[in-house]
């Protein structure tokens, strides 16, 4: 993560200001004075058992350690629609080092009522763009990869490099080619749909015929009749992000691959085994 | 003989949650849903005793069956 010569400075310049935890302030200023990235600062600050205020609260679920995997991970967020702007928001707080942001859309007032990063403002803008600006606004220390295009566009440096791919889609035809997509890169891929006041999500390891044995041949589900409301999309998300930072820091288990069906209007919730 | 038959979510609406419904031998997943007229082109899920199943699983008396819509949007 960061070279010998980098951590002696950084160890003589954490012990000359006497940092016992890393404020944001001295992230920032220690950063530009050793022209070492906010990531690196933040890095050698767990890797010293510092914590920085901007992940102190994040520490006592994963820990210094898992908190040192995430900003050592990237993942590839497909779709910035409902389901992919929650996770650019949640990735972007809990500290994935490298967040790649694919999508081709621009805003339009139909996002309006679930799309955390639309607004009236910049309906006709690039969804990508927004999401570099929502990244750079909640965490610099973090490296925003944007890919204006399909997730064929994506470069296979990235693929290579990917530790978790997330299914922020709204169709079941390219989420199929998704998932043939993640077995030739050999990465897990976080499935997440919703419609109404449903949703499925489960982590489909490469290789596997989950999605194809969920949806049959389907080319569409209950959502063009139902809609994509705003909670169940957070919902879906939130539990995309969980999943996704369990796989980033090794603690994901088997019930993780299996796919949780919620329903939120009758308050059901259900994890369907599918063997993989 | 019969099969126990659980719906989920959408499919719940104007139907049942849970029904013994009385089928012949060698009726499929796809006979059962048929018979309940639940428009296949709908279907996402489906469970039988707890493992997932294709339409063209054949059923035997008391198999449970789990029916869950399509859900596909983002």
């Amino acid at each position: 993560m960061i070279s010998e010569d980098k951590r002696k400075i950084l160890a003589d310049i954490f012990s000359g200001r006497g940092i016992s935890e890393l404020s944001l302030e001295d992230t920032l200023s220690i950063a530009e004075e050793t022209k070492a990235s906010v990531k690196a600062v933040e890095w050698f600050a767990l890797d010293s058992k510092i914590e920085p205020l901007r992940y102190k609260r994040n520490l006592g679920t994963v820990g210094f350690d898992g908190q040192k995997k995430l900003l050592e991970s990237s993942a590839i967020i497909v779709g910035m629609g409902g389901l992919g702007g929650y996770l650019v928001e949640e990735l972007g707080r809990v500290g994935v080092g490298e967040i790649v942001c694919c999508d081709y859309d621009v805003f339009d007032a139909t996002n309006l009522n679930r799309q955390i990063l639309s607004e009236e403002g910049n309906l006709g803008v690039g969804k990508v763009d927004i999401a570099r600006q929502r990244l750079e606004a909640i965490n610099s220390g973090v490296e925003f990869v944007g890919v204006t295009g399909k997730f064929n566009d994506i470069d296979k440096n990235i693929w290579q490099g990917a530790g978790v791919v997330f299914d922020c889609l709204d169709n079941i035809d390219d989420r199929m080619v998704l998932a043939e997509k993640c077995t030739l890169a050999s990465v897990k891929l976080v499935h997440g749909a919703i419609g109404g006041w449903y949703g499925q999500v489960g982590v489909i390891r490469p290789g596997s015929d989950v999605l194809s044995r969920i949806y049959k041949g389907q080319r569409s589900g209950i959502e063009k009749d139902v809609g994509t409301p705003p909670f169940t999309a957070a919902t879906a998300a939130s539990i995309m992000a969980s999943k996704g930072v369990k796989v980033l820091t090794g603690i994901d288990s088997e019930e993780d691959y299996h796919i949780l069906f919620f329903d939120l209007l009758e308050n059901d919730w259900r994890t369907l085994k599918f063997s993989q | 003989m019969t099969v126990e038959v659980r719906l989920f979510a959408s499919f719940r609406n104007g139907r049942f949650k849970m029904k013994d419904v009385e089928t012949e031998a060698g009726y499929s997943v796809g006979d059962v849903l048929g018979k309940l007229e639940i428009p296949v082109a709908e279907v996402g899920i489906l469970m039988v005793n707890g493992e997932s199943a294709a339409f063209e699983r054949t059923l035997a008396a008391g198999d449970v069956l789990a029916v869950f819509p399509a859900v596909g949007g983002g």
